[in-house]
Formats: C-alpha cells, structure tokens, sequence
C-alpha cells in the first residue's frame, strides 16, 4: 500500500536551455516544461515548439505544459487518477491532451494567428506510489526506471526524414500519432525534448542511451538542483542538432539536501516561460481598420494568456528557474509581466 | 568540476543525420567554353565551402553526374569534407534521361545504405542544370520516374536552365512542385553559393511536420532568397 500521506515522495528538477543554432540566428527558446507534485502524485510535461514557426510556437508549447499541469493538479483530477485503474488512468491522461489542445486553439485566436503557428509535440507523465502513466504526440524522449530495468518508451516511428515530426495539432494526431502507456512500480522517470536525442539515446534504435538516465538521476537524488541541470545542459556544444534543450526528470526518494517542502502546503509547480511578448506576433492591422484596444476574446474564456501588468508574481526569479533564461530579459520589455491565470493561483507555494 | 556540479554520461557514438545532393549537369558540346569553365569554378567553390563549413562538411554528401551523349559519374556521392574539384569535359548530344535515371540511382542507393547503417536523413536533393533540350530518347519515362518519387516526397528536386536556348516547357516537367529558374548570364559561381547555404540550413534544421496540411503554408526549412543567381 502506497504511504497515506508522503509530501516528500518525488523530487522533480527541469530546465529548458536555448539551442545553438537558436542562438546564433538570435531566436528564442521555443521549448518549454511544467511539473507539479501535490503528496504522492506528481504530473511533468515538456513540449517542443515546431522549428518551422519558430517564436509563435513558444506560445504553443509553453501553454500546453502548464494546461497540463494546471488541469493534473486540481482535487477533482488526483482523487480520479488516484482511483482508476491502469486504463482508466490512461483515459484521464488522453483528456489531459485534449484540454491542451483547446487551449492552443484559444490562446491562438487570441494571438491572431491560425493554429498551426503554435505547433508544438507534447509528452506527458502523471504518477501515484504504484501507477504511472506516459503519453506523447511526437518525438519526445521518455525514459523510465522500473525495477532495476531503465528504457525508452512511447519513441516516435520516424517518418522517412529526419526532420518531421507529429504536433498535437496535426490533423488525425490524435488517432495516429498518440502514444500512451501504464507502468507500475516506477522509481524514476526523465521526459526530454528531442534535442537532446542524439546525446541520450542510440539514433538508429531509439532505445535509452542508459548511463546518461542512471546518472541523471543520481544527481537528482544527490539533490542538486535546477540551476545545475541548465548549466549541464548548456555546457552540451557539441549536441549534433543545434536545437532547444529541454529535461525534466523525476525520482522517488528525496536527497537530506533537499529543503523539506514549505509548511502549510504540499504543492509544488514550475514551469519555463516563453520569450517574446504574445501580442507582439499580431498580424499587421489595415490603416483603415478599427484599432485594436481589446482584444478578440477566445469562446472559452480564462484560456488564453493574456498580458497583465499588474499580477507579477511576489517571487519572480523563482517563477521562471531553470527555463530559457538566456531570453529571460527581454521577455518582459516593459516591466509587464504575462501570467497564465490558473497558474498564477500555483505560484504561492514555488518551490524550485 | 566541483562536487557540486551536474555531471553525466553521454553518448557520444550517434552519427550526424545526412542529407545526399546529387548535382546532374549538362555537358553537352554547346555547354563548352565559358558556360563550363564558369560551371567548373562555380563547383569548386561549393566544394570549398563544403570542406570547411563545419556542420556541412560532415552531414552534406554530393555525388556529381554530368550528361552528354552519356551519363556519367563525374565525383561519386561522397561526405562534403573529402569532395574535391572537377574537370567537366564538353561532348556529344543532351541525354538527360540517362542522367536522371543514374542520379535516381544514386539517391535510392544512397538511403538504402543510410537505413542499413541506422543513419538519420534529410529528404536528398537533385539539381538539374542544362542549356537546350533533352534528347526524346527515354526521356518520358525518366521524367515519369523522377516525378513519381518527387510526389512521394522521396527527392527534392531544382531545375535550372542555362543560357537563352533552353526550352523551359521540358525543363518545367522535371518538377511537379517548383518551376524551373533561370540562371542569371552565367551566374554558376552565385548559384553554387545558394545551394552551399541551402544545404547548410536543411542539414541543421530542427523539426517540421511532415504530415500536417495545415502547416505546409510555413513548413519545410527556410532557403536564402534566389535572387542572387536567378534571372526569374
């Protein structure tokens, strides 16, 4: 029987670094990465915003992890998984995705941009003591430690090019490309973007490439923290993609370095944080249209993020730790500060 | 290292993704004297680039094909840091069906053995270039080949066209995508430049979607404009 009440149960570190090739061409971080652990759950998203649309697509990775993990930590959404069965809790994970994708809908209405400049890939773990669950749409990384056994599950069947991928708002990828598995008795999990594909698994295979997992977590348990994995994953020259880095990774067992959770409260979430300004991608008005004071309001409300000036969190380095931090400047160029709103409900107890 | 670092084992073994250039060339007898001496430049400086650009130079491969009276392989499909320079030798009639079915060849052989060693690939591309027209011999069952691997997404293709007796009409039909450009006077020197780069940016691209209609508006990798070399 899993322990009744176990704030300690996972540790979770992540980072998002910007890639090389980004960084030459003076581009973003169109990576991003939430997770969250309330007691013994814990729920981690990391998503991969298509190369292609580049910037706009920062937005749609970014808004697919935090829907994510908003929507897993709700009381309604842990006393379900913490109830169902292996494939019911598959089920609860698949409208994880779902609630993701209308929020992309939405937040690119808001944006005014069609849906495809948000293209992002989304891999997805929820976890209790004895059930975990993983699902993704595209070419994520998921690694798990179970028993004495590390591997690589859900890996994308590439297509012939080494250059595509499946975005959750491909047409038919939710029937074609959606990947999802039920594990128990995981001790450690790790989601990666694929920019760190060449670097952590074998190419031609796909499989786990298992050292770097075994030793990742160990760093973990040794309870070192999100500041040192970015500053791993930024010391990577020599990655062979050029691309975006992202990692989470979660372990059972909590290092006596790791601070004891705040009293009073046992959630914990963090996310990366785009890098550009959302407003700033509207398309052009015409001269002779109507200016644009309020926005067009998405149908479903309180989905989009939206630009607030007045709700800047009181721990703002905390707020953004471990993202994309070489942008971190100029995502905020006037002092504003962008804010998903039910995420902003989390952001009392940061614990990063 | 401090003990307090984040240290890690990587893999350091995974070979770089490719992305195989097969540039067929027209070396008919009224390609001679200065259309080919300035394509003979024009190749040297693309391997010269590719010698030293550091990412193309190991994830670019080309194989050169010239065609006359016959196709032949000029430089057989190698990695763009052992590439070197080419004599072009001008004779005989336009047998451009012969040189898509050797290049065709080469490109299928070349994933074949891309697969069987695990290496991860871009879509390859084939360069066209001529100054007249083919000759009728296989020609239609060439391009019907050629264009059938084009619509399975199997080959990139670009069509260029030297000089003023070139007929576009059969040119245009090596392509069910882009329509033949151009090349501006003899600009050879111009184009290899934005092919150089072209293949630079498709051998570090990330990502796209290959299965997504609605992102064909702004999928595939973004090429330097083609103003430099095209006349169009």
């Amino acid at each position: 029987m899993p322990p009744e009440r176990h704030a300690d149960y996972w540790t979770v570190r992540g980072a998002s670094v910007v890639g090389h090739s980004h960084l030459e061409k003076d581009l973003g971080c169109d990576d991003a990465y939430a997770y969250g652990t309330n007691d013994t759950f814990v729920v981690a998203a990391v998503a991969d915003g298509a190369g292609s649309v580049t910037g706009t697509s920062a937005w749609g990775s970014f808004v697919a992890c935090t829907s994510v993990v908003q929507d897993a930590l709700t009381p309604e959404f842990t006393r379900a998984f913490d109830a169902a069965s292996a494939e019911e809790a598959r089920d609860l994970i698949r409208g994880l995705f779902a609630a993701a994708l209308r929020r992309i809908t939405a937040q690119a209405r808001w944006m005014e941009l069609p849906r495809s400049r948000l293209s992002t890939t989304l891999a997805v773990a929820v976890a209790r003591p004895d059930l975990a669950v993983f699902a993704q749409i595209g070419d994520g990384i998921i690694a798990v430690e179970s028993g004495r056994e590390v591997r690589a599950i859900l890996a994308e069947e590439k297509e012939e090019y080494a250059n595509t991928t499946w975005f959750i708002q491909s047409p038919g990828a939710f029937r074609t490309a959606y990947r999802s598995a039920a594990i128990g008795d995981v001790t450690a999990f790790a989601l990666s973007t694929d920019g760190m594909s060449y670097k952590i698994t074998h190419a031609s295979s796909g499989t786990a490439y298992v050292p770097f997992f075994q030793t990742s977590w160990r760093n973990v348990r040794e309870g070192r923290g999100n500041n040192q994995l970015a500053t791993m994953m930024r010391g990577i020259v020599e990655d062979q993609t050029g691309d975006d880095k992202t990692l989470v990774l979660a372990t059972t067992g909590r290092s006596a370095l790791t601070p004891p959770p705040p009293a009073g409260s046992t959630t914990t979430v963090a996310s990366s944080w785009p890098s550009s300004d959302p407003t700033a991608w509207r398309p052009a008005q015409p001269a002779d249209s109507p200016a644009l004071d309020t926005p067009t309001e998405p149908d479903t409300t309180a989905l989009a993020v939206r630009p607030s000036t007045t709700d800047k969190p009181e721990r703002s380095d905390s707020a953004v730790a471990g993202t994309g931090t070489a942008k971190k400047a100029r995502a905020f160029p006037n002092g504003a500060w962008w804010m998903h709103p039910i995420l902003r409900k989390l952001v009392a107890p940061w614990r990063v | 290292m401090s003990d307090n670092s984040w240290a890690v084992d990587l893999n350091e073994d995974n070979p770089d993704p490719r992305v195989a250039c097969v540039v067929l060339t027209d070396v008919s007898s009224s390609m001679s004297g200065a259309p080919i001496a300035e394509l003979e430049k024009g190749f040297a400086e693309f391997v010269h680039y590719l010698n030293n650009d550091k990412l193309a130079s190991k994830r670019t491969e080309v194989a050169l094909v010239t065609f006359g009276s016959d196709a032949t392989v000029l430089v057989p499909m190698q990695e763009g840091r052992t590439l070197q320079p080419a004599n072009f030798v001008c004779d005989g009639s336009t047998n451009m069906a012969a040189g898509i079915n050797l290049a065709l060849d080469i490109i299928e052989k070349r994933k074949k053995s891309y697969r069987e060693a695990g290496i991860a690939y871009f879509r390859p591309w084939l360069i066209v270039m001529t100054d007249g027209a083919p000759d009728r011999d296989g020609f239609e069952a060439a391009v019907r080949r050629l264009n059938e691997m084009e619509g399975k997404n199997g080959v990139t293709v670009f069509a260029i066209g030297v000089g003023p007796s070139v007929n576009f009409e059969t040119l245009g039909r090596l392509s069910i995508i882009r329509t033949p450009a151009p090349l501006a006077e003899l600009k050879f020197s111009e184009f290899f430049a934005w092919l150089s780069a072209s293949l630079s940016n498709v051998s570090n691209s990330t990502p796209f979607n290959g299965n997504d209609a609605e992102v064909r508006d702004v999928d595939q990798v973004p090429l330097p404009p083609l103003s430099g070399w095209t006349a169009a």
